[in-house]
């Protein structure tokens, strides 16, 4: 990556076209999903270890409870 | 179907199919485009100036996607001093960390080897040999010199904005974000360290005039 910097600011190669399809790809319906899933799941985790975390400092998580 | 196996069926003889009649609108069916994945784009935009003081509009991006399909773009952006900040973004907000800071990171390379590492041979090029010292010179002023000093230092910047475990060390910390948030795409530092050095053959396009 550096190189190819370099070699664009010193006018050895030029700039790509990103508009061009040689440089684009298609966002295929399951990957969009998946995008959305992990997101959610990771949300719900992180309420889930915030909660956890909030019980135990007010001393209402028991985690020796033999149950 | 051929023109007549169209016709038969009520469709126009040239019928290219993708939309179609809703209640009486016409919906069509539009796919969303995406930069092409690890895959180094070259860009000039003079937008990228207005990214802080020293900024030119020259860079260069990559979009890298995870094995999981998500992905990360990263940029790589020359400064007017002829160093490079790579900027990522992590959930909705731009980050940039010196180029030099992630070289170190990844492998705790040596300067030689990573003079070495982007000059592949090209002594001759002095434009590419000044902005190579410019850049291990200006990066003495962080007085880090292990890959782990590195990896702590963007651990305890970070540690906040990452949201990681309390019980993270900075060097955990500084470790998931290389991993993660850098060219994602590749698992390996070393390989990771090689690839910000340089682009597999053939990067060269050649300029149109």
């Amino acid at each position: 990556m550096l190189r190819k910097l370099y070699a664009l600011v010193s006018k050895e190669c030029c700039v790509d076209n990103p508009d061009s399809p040689q440089n684009q790809e298609v966002l295929l319906p399951g990957s969009l999903y998946g995008m959305i899933i992990k997101e959610r799941l990771e949300e719900a985790l992180n309420q889930i270890r915030s909660q956890i975390a909030t019980d135990v400092q007010k001393g209402q998580a028991d985690f020796l409870d033999s149950r | 179907m051929s023109s007549a196996e169209l016709v038969a069926r009520h469709e126009e003889a040239e019928e290219f199919g993708g939309y179609f009649i809703v209640n009486g609108n016409e919906r069509l069916i539009r796919y969303l485009i995406l930069p092409r994945r690890n895959q180094v784009i070259a860009l000039s935009r003079p937008s990228f100036t207005n990214r802080g003081p020293s900024y030119t509009p020259s860079a260069v991006q990559i979009r890298c996607v995870r094995p999981d399909q998500t992905s990360v773009t990263n940029t790589l952006h020359y400064l007017t001093n002829g160093s490079a900040m790579l900027r990522f973004s992590w959930r909705k907000q731009e980050y940039v960390i010196p180029i030099m800071l992630i070289l170190k990171a990844l492998t705790g390379a040596s300067d030689k080897e990573i003079f070495e590492g982007i000059m592949m041979d090209d002594y001759d090029n002095t434009f590419l040999t000044d902005r190579v010292e410019l850049l291990l010179r200006s990066y003495k002023m962080y007085n880090l010199y292990t890959g782990e000093q590195c990896l702590e230092y963007l651990g305890d910047k970070f540690r906040v904005v990452l949201g990681r475990p309390e019980d993270w060390n900075h060097g955990n910390v500084g470790h998931w974000l290389v991993r993660k948030l850098i060219l994602a795409h590749i698992e390996s530092p070393r390989e990771k360290f090689k690839m910000i050095m340089c682009v597999p053959l053939p990067y060269r396009n050649i300029p149109s005039n």
